[in-house]
C-alpha cells in the first residue's frame, strides 16, 4: 500500500499535521495529514461532525471568516504554503471550489453565475475558452443561460455551481457533497461529470457522505472521524474493508436479521476516541 | 389639471434627489450591511466641492460637478478603507488620531506638527488598546461588529459636518449654477431649467449606475455578494474591491445630489445634509436592499410631498400646520409598511425556524 500511495509524482496539495480550533476553544482537527496528486481524485468520507467541511475551509482560505484559526502544522497548494492565503489567492493560484450546499446565487441569471465565477480571470478569451468547456460538459446550462438561477431544478443548480466553479480552469476542483439532496439518477450523471472533469486533466478533491458513490470514481479515500484520519487508501482497498463496510458503506455484519438488532446497533468500535 | 401636472413635475424634481441619495444608501447596504449615516456628509462634501470649483476657481460648472462626484467618491472610498471594516483598536486609535490632532490645531500648532502628535497617540492608543485585548482577553472576531461600523458613520457624519464649515464657512452662499431662472413654458406649464436638469441629471447618473450594476464584472460581483458573502468570496470575488466600489458609486451619487440640492439662490448652507433624513422614507418606502426601489421609492416621495405642498392650502387644510407635506411622507411609509412590510420592492426576509 506504501509505495501505491507514493507512486504518484508530488502532490499539488498537501496538509502536514493540521490543526485548528474555532473561536479559540473548539478543537476540530487533531493533526491531520493528506494529500492530493496531480490527476488524481481523492476522496474524503466522515460523518457529520467529523471535521470534512473544516478541513475544507482551511484548504480554500474561508476559516478566517467562520472564525477558524490554524494553530498547528500546514496547508501547501503547488509547493506553497497557503495557511493565510485568502481564496482571492487561491482561486487566481487555480484551485477552486464547490461549496456545500451549491450556493448560487439565485438571484442572478445562469449566464451571470459563470462570470461571476471567472471574477479572477482577467483575459476575455480564456473566459470564452473556459466558458466553452462548461457548456459542453453540461449542455443544458447553455439552453438555460438568461433564466434565473433560482428556478433550475437541483440537479442543474448543481451543475451551475460546478460550472461555475470551472470557469478558472482550476488545477484542483475541490467539491463538498456534489450529491447532497439529489436523486440516485442525477448522482450517477454528476458521478460521470466528475470522472471527465478529472480525465480533462484537473485534480478533484472530493467529500462525500456517499461513499459508495465516492469510491467509485476516486483513486484514493481517506476516512476522518473526530477530527483525525482514520484510514486511507486505494479506492478498491477501502471497499474490501470491514469496518468501512460497516459504517460508510451500510452492508456487512452478517447474522443481523431482526429489526430489533437493528434498532440496537451499535457501532463495535471507534477508531479514535 | 395643470395645476396636478405641475404638482407631479415639480414632485419628481424633487423626487430624483431622494433617489439619488437612497441609491447611495441603498449600494452601500447591499455591499456591507451598513446603513451609511455619513452619506449625509459626502452629500455636503460633494456640494461644496462642486461649488468650489465652478464658483472659486471658475471652471465650467458641469466640469465642476463631474470633477467634484469623482473626488467625493475617492473621498468616500478612503473613508471605507481607513474607517469602516476595521478592529477595535485601529478604530479606537483612528479616533483618538483625528481628537488630538484638532485639539492640537485649536491650541495653535500647524496642521503637520498637529498631525504627526496626533499620530503618536493613535500609535500609543493602538498599542495599549492591544495590549488590554490579549490581557483580558480580545472578542474573538477581529473585526468590529456591524453595528459598531454602523455608529462609525455617524461619528464621521459629525466630522465632515465640521470639517466643511470650516473650509467654506456656515453662512448660505449661491452655488452658481447656469440655469438660473430660465424657463421652458408650455401651455400654463413652468418647467424651471434647474428642474428640467436635475431630472436629466439623475436620469443619467441612474442609467450608468444600472448599466454598471446589470452588465460589468464589478456589477455582476457586487450583485452576487450582496446574494451570498461567502460564496462570492470563496469564487474569488474580493470583498474588499466590492466595499470600496459600493462606497466609490454612493460618494459619487451623492455629489450629484449635493449639487442639484444647492442650485438656486443662498441654497448652499452645511445643514443642507438634513434632506437625508427626508429621503429615509424614501428607503424604507421602496425597500432596503433594491436599487430600482430606492429610485422608484424616491420619486414617489417626491411627488406625494410636493403635492401634499400644493394642495393643502387649496383644501383648506391650514389647521394641519406648516411642514405638513413632510410629515405626510411618513404617514405614506407607514401604510405601506403596513401592507409591505420589508417596502415595495424589497426582498421579503424568511427565516427557517
Amino acid at each position: 500500500m506504501e509505495d501505491a500511495l507514493e507512486k504518484k509524482e508530488k502532490p499539488i496539495l498537501s496538509v502536514d499535521n493540521l490543526e485548528v480550533v474555532y473561536n479559540e476553544v473548539i478543537l476540530v482537527l487533531r493533526g491531520i495529514s493528506m494529500n492530493v496528486s496531480e490527476g488524481e481524485i481523492v476522496a474524503l468520507l466522515g460523518a457529520n461532525g467529523a471535521g470534512k467541511t473544516t478541513l475544507l475551509r482551511s484548504i480554500t482560505g474561508l476559516l478566517e471568516i467562520h472564525r477558524g484559526k490554524i494553530t498547528k502544522g500546514s496547508v501547501s497548494f503547488l509547493g506553497e504554503k497557503t495557511n493565510r492565503y485568502d481564496p482571492s489567492r487561491l482561486v487566481r493560484a487555480g484551485l477552486s471550489q464547490v461549496m456545500e450546499g451549491r450556493r448560487i446565487f439565485a438571484e442572478l441569471t445562469v449566464e451571470e453565475n459563470l462570470k461571476a465565477g471567472a471574477y479572477t480571470v482577467a483575459s476575455r478569451q480564456k473566459i470564452a475558452e473556459a466558458h466553452d468547456r462548461v457548456v459542453g460538459l453540461f449542455p443544458v446550462l447553455a439552453s438555460r443561460s438568461r433564466s434565473t438561477a433560482g428556478y433550475l431544478s437541483g440537479g442543474e443548480q448543481q451543475m451551475l455551481a460546478i460550472g461555475r466553479a470551472l470557469m478558472t480552469s482550476p488545477r484542483l476542483l475541490v467539491l463538498d457533497e456534489p450529491s447532497l439532496g439529489l436523486a440516485p439518477l442525477l448522482v450517477q450523471q454528476i458521478r460521470d461529470i466528475i470522472e471527465t472533469v478529472n480525465r480533462q486533466g484537473t485534480s478533484v478533491l472530493l467529500v462525500e457522505q456517499n461513499a459508495t458513490m465516492a469510491l467509485s470514481i476516486a483513486n484514493r479515500g481517506y476516512v476522518l472521524e473526530n477530527g483525525r484520519i482514520v484510514r486511507d487508501g486505494l479506492s478498491h482497498e477501502l471497499l474490501q474493508d470491514d469496518d468501512i463496510k460497516e459504517f460508510y458503506l451500510g452492508v456487512g455484519e452478517a447474522g443481523r436479521r431482526s429489526f430489533r438488532d437493528v434498532k440496537t446497533y451499535r457501532r463495535r468500535k471507534r477508531w479514535s476516541a | 389639471m395643470e395645476q396636478l401636472l405641475q404638482g407631479v413635475f415639480d414632485g419628481i424634481a424633487l423626487g430624483s434627489r431622494y433617489s439619488l441619495i437612497v441609491l447611495g444608501f441603498v449600494v452601500i447596504y447591499r455591499a456591507t450591511g451598513i446603513i451609511n449615516f455619513a452619506q449625509g456628509g459626502f452629500l455636503l462634501i460633494g456640494a461644496f466641492l462642486t461649488y468650489n470649483f465652478s464658483q472659486t476657481w471658475g471652471w465650467n460648472f458641469y466640469l465642476s460637478l463631474f470633477l467634484s462626484m469623482i473626488v467625493t467618491s475617492i473621498i468616500a472610498i478612503l473613508i471605507q478603507l481607513l474607517l469602516l471594516h476595521r478592529s477595535l483598536k485601529e478604530i479606537t486609535a483612528g479616533g483618538f488620531c483625528l481628537l488630538i490632532w484638532s485639539v492640537s490645531f485649536y491650541n495653535g500648532n500647524t496642521h503637520l506638527v498637529s498631525l504627526i502628535i496626533g499620530l503618536i497617540a493613535g500609535v500609543f492608543i493602538y498599542f495599549l488598546v492591544r495590549g488590554l485585548e490579549i490581557r483580558f482577553g480580545s472578542s474573538q472576531s477581529n473585526e468590529l461588529p456591524i453595528f459598531g461600523s454602523i455608529i462609525v458613520t455617524i461619528g464621521i457624519l459629525f466630522v465632515i459636518k465640521q470639517v466643511v464649515p470650516s473650509i467654506w464657512g456656515f453662512a448660505e452662499i449661491n452655488m452658481g449654477d447656469p440655469w438660473g431662472f430660465k424657463i421652458i413654458k408650455a401651455g400654463d406649464l413652468v418647467f424651471t431649467h434647474a428642474k428640467l436638469w436635475t431630472i436629466a441629471l439623475t436620469a443619467i447618473a441612474l442609467l450608468g449606475f444600472f448599466l454598471v450594476n446589470r452588465y460589468t464584472k464589478i456589477g455582476i460581483a457586487m450583485r452576487a455578494a450582496h446574494f451570498d458573502h461567502e460564496a462570492a468570496f470563496a469564487q474569488g470575488i474580493s470583498l474588499k474591491v466590492v466595499f470600496a466600489t459600493a462606497f466609490g458609486i454612493a460618494g459619487a451619487v451623492a455629489a450629484l445630489a449635493g449639487t442639484v440640492t444647492g442650485v438656486g439662490i443662498a441654497q448652499l448652507t452645511p445643514n443642507m445634509d438634513l434632506i437625508v433624513f427626508l429621503a429615509f422614507p424614501a428607503m424604507i418606502l421602496g425597500g432596503f436592499d433594491s436599487p430600482g426601489g430606492a429610485v422608484i421609492g424616491g420619486v414617489i416621495v417626491g411627488i406625494i410631498q410636493n403635492l401634499t405642498k400644493v394642495y393643502q392650502p387649496e383644501w383648506d387644510l391650514h389647521w394641519l400646520g406648516v411642514g405638513f407635506d413632510r410629515v405626510m411622507v411618513f404617514i405614506v411609509m407607514l401604510v405601506i409598511l403596513m401592507i409591505r412590510p420589508y417596502g415595495l420592492f424589497g426582498t421579503k426576509e424568511v427565516h427557517r425556524v
